[in-house]
């Protein structure tokens, strides 16, 4: 492939208006700086001034008050500059950062997941070089876990997403079922299928709720999961897909056949984010979520305190290995940002002891993905150090083992789009719900993969 | 013998009444629903079966919702100004508009009208983002503003559609008994026709104003996520939240949100009707 | 017979208002001069600034998208080239794509037959009211301050599979023994999100036809009533005969709407469960936008705005359109 350098940086049309602006704005800003310092106001700001746009995934009202204690110093230390900070959540992001790439309003410094990110970089709207610069200054690859950048956050040697924290998917249970049933710890696909059918009692309690809503990508990430679990791929960086493969045939026959048999028909219409609901109200015994969904549980008014203290967790089921599902929520800066602003932000929002705070702002639902923050204080968290062996331990060795979904051989421009598509959802539903076989079923899905590859392919080349 | 028709003369009968009150408990139940669920603690919103009324009314739904950094309360004042300043804006251009099309004799006119009505084919979602491409170039991304001067897209066919029916039925000897007095067609619209027009004018305002103030994809493209959201923008964010649709809490926003609508209702449903059937009122 | 004809022979009388004294020169002339142009031109000039609005806001994005779908635009890949009518011809041989324009052709029909059906029995009904009309109308025109998100949020949660009030209250009945996943089951779900569609849309439709029964005289039932006609025979001969200016327009808009809608079935059921509840604009959604593919949903979308404009063409012919029509 001819893609160095990569040629998606070329096109500027949409930027380049408000480089216009820009550049008579930073003429004025540069002119006023310059009047500044003659006046012998020695700033080492760096020209560190105006409005940092900062777009954030974090809703709730405890991470945003750890992200304004950030904002706060940012702007003490800075009294030039000033974070205009946006909600954008993940959800959001792939409808928000068309526009505003049309309308020059990306922002300075941005945090989503790499998947949602991938494609603004491929778009050529990450400034890659601001953003390897900003590692650097970080103090370079060891402030990173290890190998977590190259799996996670670069493609094609370019660093185009840093972790901000990091997550990974378990299998969530509810202890309390598991002994009333007489069964361990499910280690194995198998392990997972029994307890699935012991703590199965419809419509009042299901087995296993999946999110299979074509809203979402839920299905597919179960099935790139349980594929992973047996060894597979759905699809490789160059493009090759692997549905006819018994890797994914096994994973989709596993996953029809338990949301048939203990799963409720409601599954059809549960998103991602309905799993914490499901879980919290008692109507699945298991769910594959991360360990936010005890974090919230744990720190949610109103909840039945014996439900939310018999939730716990190990690691997805393992045909081979468990095939751990990492999430990481990262930092990118887009083009033609106020790149100094955005540096210093970051820097901020990294510092150990801002950072330690947000990771504990609500316990359990973030883990570094750096190696600066003061590890006794995180563990010591009290409802860290009651799930240190089991949600913790188990979160920790997928950060270290797994990757994001689908980059398991690095990011990978095939998989998000396949993963848009709904392809899995709908596969496991018509093998599920749809009375459809197995191989029928693949075949199907297979034959859309294939288009969506063919059609990138034509794209990039 | 049933009722005739005619509400003059109706004479209601038990089986009527009986079939309007299903119709009403059916038609208002969504509504109770939500106030019950909003008062719910979150147990109780989720318990099978559910109970109809919370067993203890609390209001930490409403706390979460009006929190510190929700900035709950500066999007329902955004939404208030957005749809006031639309509703205004949509009157006055509708109003002029549909007396033109109403009266006036140039060629077209059939045409003018049912194409405006035809702006509505074009899907919202691929009309947004180049809109939002060009409001950005004026200088209006993300600004309330721009989101106004686009929502006339939606609101302005409609007005204009329901105002031109209104001032059709106007009795043209009205106006242009005023033209032989010596009147400019200036006054005569403005004196003369728009004060009989008041109705047509009222339900334009309404409708107007509930689908500004409930229109959700062009607000959050347009606004942006910042401190311009509107109301709309924020409770689909609760929706569609990462850790699931916090239904309480929605319901909570809902309620806040549907108040103004309530009040605006209650206060000039009539004139939805009276708007709707024009000066054609008639025995 | 058009009655407009007279205000514009009027109008166009307009310069020849009572002669007064010459014009002063300068610039009163001017005023004068421009006072009489509005006065000539009144219609259009009032016509103008609304349209040429919309005609600002809609061009450009039109335009662009047409020129969208004969491309293989996609806000990912910049390497935008001209591919002719490859997006279209994609779409057409997709099965889905068919198999989603007959899901929006049940869904916009079933709606807007509900919708008129439920609005229609409603009028008649609060129409034969004796008393506390104000309050019934009132009570039933509730469903329309619902916005797409509430709306979906409330019935998700009342038609919820495992503590929605709707299967408590079934199951209470003793209709069904288990719950029902109305949005999740293939079998229930287009139907459901058509009920959700005629709730909230027949209060409008209610309205149009409280509104149309208002124009009808009173003497024409009094006259029929004479003749012995019953209350369904005046009911078909005279009432609704009456309704059809009104509603013909609305019918035209609710069509293009509901078409269009892609909030509600994105809201409540995301075109699932196996694509059971697929519209159109879900499509659209679905193969474009959300895959960043901005070709391939201009190229649907361009189909969907021909076949709409060839509907609302076919309906304008059948339906008298109101303030286009003699209404004396």
């Amino acid at each position: 492939m001819n893609q160095q350098p990569n040629p998606f940086h070329a096109m500027h049309r949409a930027t380049s208006r408000r480089s216009f602006l820009g550049l008579g704005l930073a003429a004025t800003a540069g002119l006023a700086t310059a009047s500044c310092s003659s006046d012998g106001n020695d700033t080492t700001d760096g020209g560190v001034t105006g409005d940092v746009v900062f777009w954030h995934p974090y809703g709730q009202e405890t991470r945003q008050a750890e992200l304004q204690v950030a904002f706060d110093i940012f702007e003490e230390e800075h009294p030039g500059a000033r974070v205009q900070a946006e909600y954008v959540p993940f959800g959001d992001l792939p409808l928000r950062w068309p526009a505003a790439q049309q309308g020059g309003t990306l922002p300075d410094l941005m945090i989503n997941i790499p998947e949602n990110i991938l494609p603004m970089h491929i778009a050529g709207v990450i400034d890659t070089d601001a953003l390897g610069s900003l590692v650097e200054e970080l103090g370079g690859e060891p402030f990173f876990a290890p190998g977590f950048l190259d799996k996670n956050g670069r493609y094609q040697g370019d660093t185009f997403a840093i972790p901000h924290y990091a997550h990974n998917r378990l299998m969530l249970y509810r202890s309390d079922r598991l002994a009333a049933a007489g069964l361990e710890v499910p280690e194995t696909l198998a392990d997972v299928e029994e307890c699935a059918a012991a703590m199965n009692n419809p419509p009042d309690f299901f087995g296993w709720t999946m999110p299979l809503s074509q809203n979402d990508i839920g299905g597919g990430y179960l099935l790139w999961m349980i594929t992973r679990s047996n060894g597979g791929s759905l699809v490789d960086p160059e493009g090759n897909q692997f549905w006819a493969s018994d890797e994914v045939r096994a994973a989709a026959d596993y996953l029809g056949r338990i949301a048939s048999q203990y799963g409720p028909t409601s599954a059809a219409t549960t998103a991602i984010g309905d799993t914490f609901n499901r879980f919290h109200d008692g109507t699945a015994s298991m769910v594959v979520d991360t360990a936010a969904n005890i974090a919230v549980a744990n720190s949610t008014e109103g909840l039945d305190p014996e439900l939310v203290a018999s939730l716990n967790g190990t690691h997805i089921p393992a045909g081979t290995q468990p095939g751990h599902m990492v999430g990481s929520v990262a930092m990118t800066i887009p083009v033609d940002a106020n790149v100094a602003a955005a540096h210093e932000l970051a820097k901020v929002l990294y510092r150990p002891e801002v950072h330690l705070d947000f990771l504990l702002s609500i316990p359990m639902f973030h883990f570094p993905a750096t190696t600066n923050i003061d590890t006794d204080a995180f563990f010591g968290e009290p409802l860290i150090a009651q799930y240190k062996d089991t949600v913790v331990a188990q979160t920790l060795a997928g950060i270290d083992e797994g990757s994001v979904a689908g980059f398991e051989d690095g990011p990978n421009p095939f998989i998000g789009p396949i993963l848009d598509a709904k392809i899995s959802e709908v596969m496991i539903q018509d093998i599920a719900f749809g009375g459809m076989g197995v191989d029928a079923a693949l075949e199907k899905a297979a034959a859309a993969a294939d288009e969506i590859v063919a059609r990138i392919q034509s794209q990039i080349s | 013998m049933p009722p005739i028709p005619k509400r003059r003369t109706a004479t209601s009968t038990a089986a009527v009444d009986g079939f309007v009150i299903a119709l009403a408990a059916v038609s208002v139940f969504p509504l109770f629903w939500m106030i019950s669920t909003a008062f719910k603690p979150f147990d109780e919103i989720y318990q099978f079966p559910p109970a109809l009324f919370p067993s203890q009314v609390t209001l930490g739904q409403f706390e979460r919702l009006f929190g510190v950094s929700s900035g709950f309360t500066r999007m329902i004042g955004n939404s208030i100004l957005v749809s006031t300043t639309t509703t205004l804006i949509t009157m006055v251009l509708a109003a002029m508009a549909g007396y033109g099309l109403a009266k006036g004799r140039f060629r077209g006119r059939r045409l003018l009208l049912r194409s405006t009505l035809l702006a509505y084919v074009f899907p919202p979602i691929l009309l947004v983002v180049p809109l939002f491409g060009i409001l950005a170039d004026l200088g209006y991304a993300n600004t309330l503003p721009g989101l106004i001067a686009v929502y006339l897209i939606i609101t302005f066919p409609f007005a204009v559609w329901l105002l031109t029916s209104y001032f059709a039925t106007l009795p043209t000897e009205l106006t242009e008994a005023a033209r032989i007095d010596g009147a400019s067609n200036m006054r005569a619209f403005w004196s003369i026709a728009l004060p009989l027009t008041r109705p047509g004018l009222a339900a334009v305002a309404i409708f107007t104003f509930i689908n500004t103030w409930n229109e959700f994809l062009f607000a959050f493209v347009i606004v942006g996520g910042g401190q311009n959201r509107t109301a709309s923008v924020g409770l689909s964010a609760i929706l569609r939240g990462a850790e699931g649709a916090e239904y309480g809490v929605l319901m909570a926003g809902s309620l806040i949100a549907m108040i103004p609508i309530i009040i605006l209702f209650v206060f000039a449903q009539k004139h939805i009707v009276a708007g709707l059937t024009g000066g054609a009122v008639k025995g | 017979m058009r009655v407009s004809t007279t205000v514009t022979a009027s109008a166009t009388q307009g310069g020849r208002v009572p002669a007064r004294e010459p014009d002063p020169p300068g610039d009163r002339t001017v005023l004068r001069r421009a006072g009489r142009f509005v006065d000539r031109h009144f219609a259009v000039l009032l016509v103008a600034p609304g349209l040429i609005w919309m005609m600002v806001l809609l061009v450009y994005p039109v335009a662009l998208n047409l020129y969208y779908s004969v491309t293989n635009k996609s806000f990912q890949y910049p390497n935008t080239s001209v591919v002719g009518f490859d997006n279209y011809a994609a779409f057409l041989s997709d099965p889905e794509f068919w198999r989603a324009a007959a899901n929006s052709l049940i869904w916009t029909a079933a709606s807007i037959v509900g919708q008129l059906a439920i609005g229609f029995v409603a009028a008649l009904a609060v129409e034969g009211l004796a008393r506390g009309r104000a309050v019934v109308r009132l009570l039933l025109i509730v469903p329309w301050m619902f916005s797409s998100i509430v709306l979906a949020a409330v019935w998700r949660l009342m038609l919820d599979e495992l503590s929605g009030v709707t299967n408590a209250a079934l199951m209470a009945i003793g209709i069904i023994d288990q719950p029902i996943a109305f949005f999740g089951d293939g079998a229930y779900a287009l139907g459901a999100v058509i009920v959700m569609n005629i709730w909230f849309g027949a209060p409008f439709m209610f309205l149009a036809f409280l509104a149309g029964m208002q124009t009808v005289s009173q003497d024409l039932y009094e006259a029929a009533v004479t003749d012995g006609a019953g209350y369904w025979r005046q009911v078909w001969h005279i009432t609704l005969p009456a309704l059809r200016p009104v509603v013909g327009t609305l019918v035209i808009l609710r069509t293009i709407w509901v078409m269009n809608n892609l909030d509600f079935v994105y809201l409540t059921t995301g075109g699932g469960p196996r694509d059971a509840t697929m519209t159109l604009p879900l499509y659209a959604f679905r193969v474009g936008w959300a895959q960043f593919e901005v070709g391939r949903m201009a190229a649907v979308s361009v189909g969907m705005m021909i076949g709409l404009l060839a509907l609302a063409l076919i309906l304008f012919r059948l339906m008298p359109i109101e303030g286009e029509e003699d209404r004396n």
